[in-house]
């Protein structure tokens, strides 16, 4: 089992230092920082300057390296654009986008998983068909359309809910739905898949045939064995989420960190989408790390196959 | 006695506890003044969001502008010189030397001690920071020899050149210079200043998260006016149909809109808020440049060679068919909404401008004429050209306008290719003259004269070509160097006219800028011709 955890870090730190070097020369490619910060007025010369200033002139290799050893030591240096340490600005975003995303997989999972075990039990009626269609319909709809949708039947119609912002619970409820419906649909076919596997099962008929009322045979036979995957999945899907708020964050002025890392995109903020996608990816390559181990703990076949 | 607690029990109290800890800052009470007290502004964008002056890009005003008072006012219905921090400023030397006389008793926010020279000496210095690239930082750093502070309100800057453009860089609106306080930056230093910037301005700043909202309190007997409403929110929403709909409920009393989201507004009964002829829309037709830059092209029908007449004629010609091809009451009543007008003018020549001339009419709208034209310069079938639809920072809607265009020239037989590509990679294309003879929609902003503004895109040392670079070099150079007005004035008015009848640009006409209003908003008294959110002091309550 040691040997098995020691390699799946290892695979994890190449992994980090392979999208650290993507993201790194990606940024570079897509353009020039000073060429957009610099105002009318600026010369060639100024703007020279200001490259060795910030150390943007110097040779690719030896800016990585610079890079590399002080996000070691947590420095990702200073935001082109703000002025200010990119970790202070994501950490002082990062809340946001978590409390965003919690809300987010919180009513995927309210939603999600007992549609997902009435799907599987009901199978085949037409409330099945409605409730998959229903969760389908979430993927199927824009982000940016069912916000601005929600937005103006609950802000502007009801007067219900704000139409944008943050800092009340109120302010969360549009955002977290927006997010949160369009991956009602993976988790709630994942539960329904695993439960119908379960349900056929020689230990759920055993259950039954002695008599014990079906919602102890469903939830407590039949739904604990078929929620290891779904939980998996919940995990991955709760980093996938922070990753996909970008849109959701435009669209209502949410102030998370994908609202930062598209403007640092647009401006060419390399120590903020620098250090962006290091971070998220660090949280997605960790979950996963964190999924494989306790896989290895529960699965031994695992262990041994790898 | 110890309670004993089963598992379900202390799983739910962990539970709810977590809940509650995880909440509470949702929960957290606000600080804000009553809703009928406050202003909510909603802006779209920013820029850099750095309080100073030597880091300013202009798309920081609407946000910061009023914290902060300029040496010069401005008068908002004619644009004219008022007198501000300054109270009288004149020119000696033959404008080598300025002196500026400071008004009295005019006090830091948060006690940070009374304005004085110091101040403004310090916030000028500011400019030879090597990292000092925004707003007028260029201009001190190559210009300014050194400045004396005589007494507590007396400045005097000592120029190496005549500098008769000074004045207008310590301006409402086109100046950058804020004035900021020394003992204020020395004490905290430059990064926790700018996030709560310190200044004199009528409201001051309270609480803020970058790239989300700042809030302000009104500053009481401010020596400008007190404002209307106790506190100030400026809130950042990138999404106009977000700012539309924060609007129609309520929650936003001030926000830009255009195109369909101005008729939306409408429609919701809202209140529109105008400033006429803020910004001067054209076509930059790329490659009107100096032999040295890439773009360079006599080759292409637009430009032609300058060193053979025929030539540069003929590219004169297709200048003006481009310009005749488009139907620009069609723009002006489909995209926006009617609220633009055909008032004269020449690149980056306003009314208000002297020298500006009525003579200088929008080229009417004449597929016809504009096919014949093509025909004499030789390209009766029509040419390719390439245009980006992109967003700019005072033409918002570029995209649309451009496709509008795009739409006209076809009709005349150009085959339009659409190279969509975004404003920060395409930005500094233009800087470079590597735009790969790309057109594109540009939205003009006004400056005291307009050779300020040809001074930085129409000379071929200027930082962009957003017309032509290098053809009117010397012509801008002697208005520069003149430092009579009126002499200056009729040499401004000359290259003008050049400018207009050489149809180096599509003139395509003067946009009004329009701000939709909540219900608590009464009156809003903004700079003439500026086409971006000011003077938030002057806002009454309904």
């Amino acid at each position: 089992m040691q040997r098995y955890i020691i390699g799946r870090v290892l695979q994890s730190v190449v992994s980090m230092f392979v999208v650290s070097m993507v993201v790194f020369a990606l940024v570079r490619f897509s353009g020039d920082p000073i060429q957009i910060m610099a105002p009318p007025e600026a010369s060639q010369a100024d703007i020279a300057a200001m490259r060795a200033y910030l150390g943007l002139d110097r040779p690719w290799p030896v800016q990585y390296w610079g890079f590399l050893t002080h996000a070691l030591h947590g420095d990702f240096g200073q935001s082109v654009r703000f002025r200010r340490p990119a970790l202070d600005l994501i950490l002082e975003r990062y809340g946001a986008t978590l409390e965003l995303g919690g809300v987010a997989v919180l009513i995927v999972i309210v939603v999600a998983l007992p549609v997902g075990v009435y799907s599987a039990v009901r199978r085949g009626t037409g409330l099945d068909y409605a409730a998959r269609a229903f969760a389908a319909l979430g993927q199927a709809v824009p982000q940016f359309w069912l916000g601005l949708l929600l937005a103006l039947i609950f802000g502007v119609l009801f007067h219900l809910l704000p139409t944008s912002g943050h800092g009340t619970p109120l302010h969360i409820i549009l955002p977290g739905l927006t997010l949160g419906w369009f991956a009602v649909a993976g988790l709630m076919r994942l539960t329904r898949s695993a439960m119908l596997d379960v349900l056929g099962s020689e230990y759920v008929k055993l259950a039954r045939i002695k008599g014990l009322p079906e919602r102890q045979v469903i939830w407590k036979h039949a739904f604990k064995n078929a929620a290891l995957p779904v939980v998996t999945f919940a995990a991955l899907l709760f980093v996938a989420l922070l990753n996909g708020s970008i849109i959701v964050e435009t669209v209502f002025g949410w102030p998370g960190l994908g609202l930062l890392v598209i403007e640092a995109v647009d401006s060419r903020d390399y120590p903020i989408v620098q250090a962006v996608v290091l971070f998220l990816s660090a949280m997605y390559i960790g979950v996963n790390l964190l999924v494989d181990i306790l896989y290895g703990y529960l699965n031994p076949k695992i262990r041994y196959s790898a | 006695m110890t309670r004993s607690i089963d598992r379900r029990t202390f799983l739910r109290h962990t539970g709810t506890t977590a809940a509650v800890i995880a909440g509470a800052p949702l929960f957290a009470s606000s600080r804000a003044a009553a809703a009928g007290d406050r202003l909510v502004v909603a802006v779209g964008q920013w820029g850099t969001e750095t309080p100073f002056a030597w880091r300013h890009v202009q798309a920081e005003k609407p946000l910061w502008d009023c914290v902060y008072d300029p040496l010069i006012m401005r008068d908002p219905k004619t644009f004219a010189y008022r007198p501000g921090l300054a109270t009288e400023w004149k020119p000696s030397n033959e404008m080598r030397t300025w002196m500026f006389k400071l008004r009295s008793g005019v006090r830091f926010h948060e006690n940070w001690g009374e304005l004085t020279a110091e101040d403004v000496k310090f916030t000028v210095e500011q400019s030879f920071k090597p990292d000092s690239l925004g707003g007028s930082a260029y201009f001190f750093r190559n210009q300014l020899d050194r400045i004396e502070t005589p007494d507590k309100y007396t400045v005097v800057m000592h120029f190496k050149t005549r500098a008769w453009i000074l004045p207008s860089l310590f301006t409402q609106y086109v100046g950058y210079q804020n004035v900021i306080s020394k003992k204020y930056m020395e004490t905290v230093g430059e990064q926790k200043a700018s996030v709560h910037p310190i200044g004199t301005g009528p409201f001051h700043h309270v609480e803020g998260k970058q790239g989300d909202f700042h809030r302000f309190e009104a500053v009481p007997n401010h020596w400008r006016k007190t404002p209307g409403f106790k506190e100030l929110v400026i809130r950042r929403i990138p999404e106009p149909a977000t700012r539309l709909a924060g609007l129609r409920a309520g929650e936003i009393d001030i926000a830009q809109v255009f195109g369909d989201f101005l008729e939306q507004a409408q429609k919701a009964s809202l209140r529109i808020h105008e400033t006429p002829n803020a910004a001067q829309y054209w076509v930059i037709l790329t490659g009107q440049t100096t032999p040295d830059r890439e773009d360079y092209c006599p080759p292409c029908p637009w430009v032609g060679d300058q060193k053979d007449p025929k030539s540069w004629e003929n590219g004169r010609k297709v200048r003006l068919a481009l310009n005749l091809a488009v139907n620009k009451k069609a723009i002006m009543s489909g995209l926006w909404k009617g609220k633009g007008s055909e008032t004269p003018y020449s690149y980056y020549y306003y009314p208000f401008n002297k020298g500006y001339s009525t003579d200088w009419k929008l080229p009417p709208y004449d597929p016809e004429r504009a096919k014949k034209l093509l025909a004499e310069a030789g390209h009766a079938g029509g040419f390719e050209v390439r245009v980006n639809p992109y967003v700019q920072l005072v033409a918002q809607d570029g995209p649309d306008v451009m496709e509008a265009v795009a739409l006209d020239w076809e009709k005349i037989g150009i085959k339009v290719k659409r190279v969509p590509e975004a404003t920060s990679s395409f930005g500094p294309k233009g800087r470079l003259r590597k735009t790969g003879k790309t057109f594109s929609v540009y939205g003009s902003p006004p400056f005291d004269e307009p050779v300020a503004g040809w001074e930085r895109v129409i000379h071929s040392k200027g930082a962009f070509n957003l017309l032509l670079d290098g053809t009117y070099d010397e012509e801008i150079d002697t208005i520069v160097r003149e430092f009579d007005a009126e002499r200056r004035a009729k040499l401004t008015h000359d290259l003008g006219q050049k400018l207009y009848d050489g149809y180096h640009g599509v003139m395509l006409g003067m946009k009004t800028i329009t701000w939709a209003l909540g219900k608590k908003v009464g009156s809003w008294q903004m700079l003439a011709y500026v086409p971006a959110e000011t003077n938030y002091d002057s806002v009454t309550p309904a």
